[in-house]
């Protein structure tokens, strides 16, 4: 398994950050130590983590406080092709 | 694995409209806007069937042979039919309605895909289909098939 981590050098020492786990971060003296000590916390850290998926309800709700179906009856009033379009709708429902 | 769920917060469905009544209600027309003031309108719906069709419908307009103004209106009408649906109520064809979907077609009714696919989402949240221009927000013919 392989973790992106990002080195930074600050004040003549190194700091190891794994970037999908925030809280994980090493300092050392060198890049080779901060590397060592960033994978041992980090296997230390997958070992006592698990990651799980979980399903939330689709959102079909419209923006709060808008009333659409008042708000938008007859803006397509002046739209001579609608009525045409849903003949075409229902014969192409017909024709299933 | 972790499965979680949350209770849905919007309102619940009680009035679907098809696309017939969506387009009337479009236009404005009296009768059906009449209705409409009458109900709890949060408890108004179409569905993605609807919002299908008449994408479908506006992209057929798009695709014709057509002079330069025609295909100008016909993509502002694209546009205005993909506004007016960011505001409405949309029911999706979700699990649910795809259970109730396969009951359906387990019974081999003789109902074009379009028709069958509605009548799941419909089922699939107890509510009433509002079509066939009907006047007023009741169960019409096509919603009892």
């Amino acid at each position: 398994m392989r973790y992106p981590v990002q080195i930074e050098q600050q004040n003549g020492h190194y700091r190891a950050s794994v970037l999908t786990v925030p809280t994980l971060t090493k300092t050392a003296a060198s890049r080779a130590d901060v590397l060592r000590l960033i994978q041992e916390a980090l296997l230390e850290h997958v070992k006592r983590t698990e990651i799980v998926y979980i399903d939330i309800p689709t959102i079909d709700a419209p923006p709060a406080g808008v009333d659409h179906w008042l708000a938008t009856a007859g803006s397509f009033a002046d739209d001579p092709t609608l009525l045409p379009m849903l003949e075409e709708i229902y014969a192409a429902r017909d024709d299933e | 694995m972790l499965r979680a769920t949350m209770s849905e917060s919007v309102p619940t469905i009680r009035y679907v409209l098809d696309t017939d009544t969506v387009t009337h209600q479009q236009l404005g027309q009296p009768l059906v806007v009449s209705q409409l003031r009458l109900v709890d309108r949060s408890t108004v719906a179409t569905t993605i069937i609807t919002l299908y069709e008449q994408l479908r419908g506006r992209l057929a307009a798009i695709n014709r042979k057509q002079s330069d103004v025609q295909l100008q209106l016909a993509f502002r009408h694209l546009q205005a039919t993909q506004a007016y649906y960011c505001t409405a109520r949309i029911l999706p064809f979700a699990e649910e309605a795809t259970h109730v979907h396969q009951t359906l077609l387990a019974q081999k009714l003789r109902i074009g895909a379009q028709d069958l696919q509605l009548a799941a989402i419909v089922l699939a949240h107890n509510a009433v289909l509002v079509t066939g221009q009907s006047t007023s927000f009741c169960p019409s013919a096509r919603s009892s098939d």
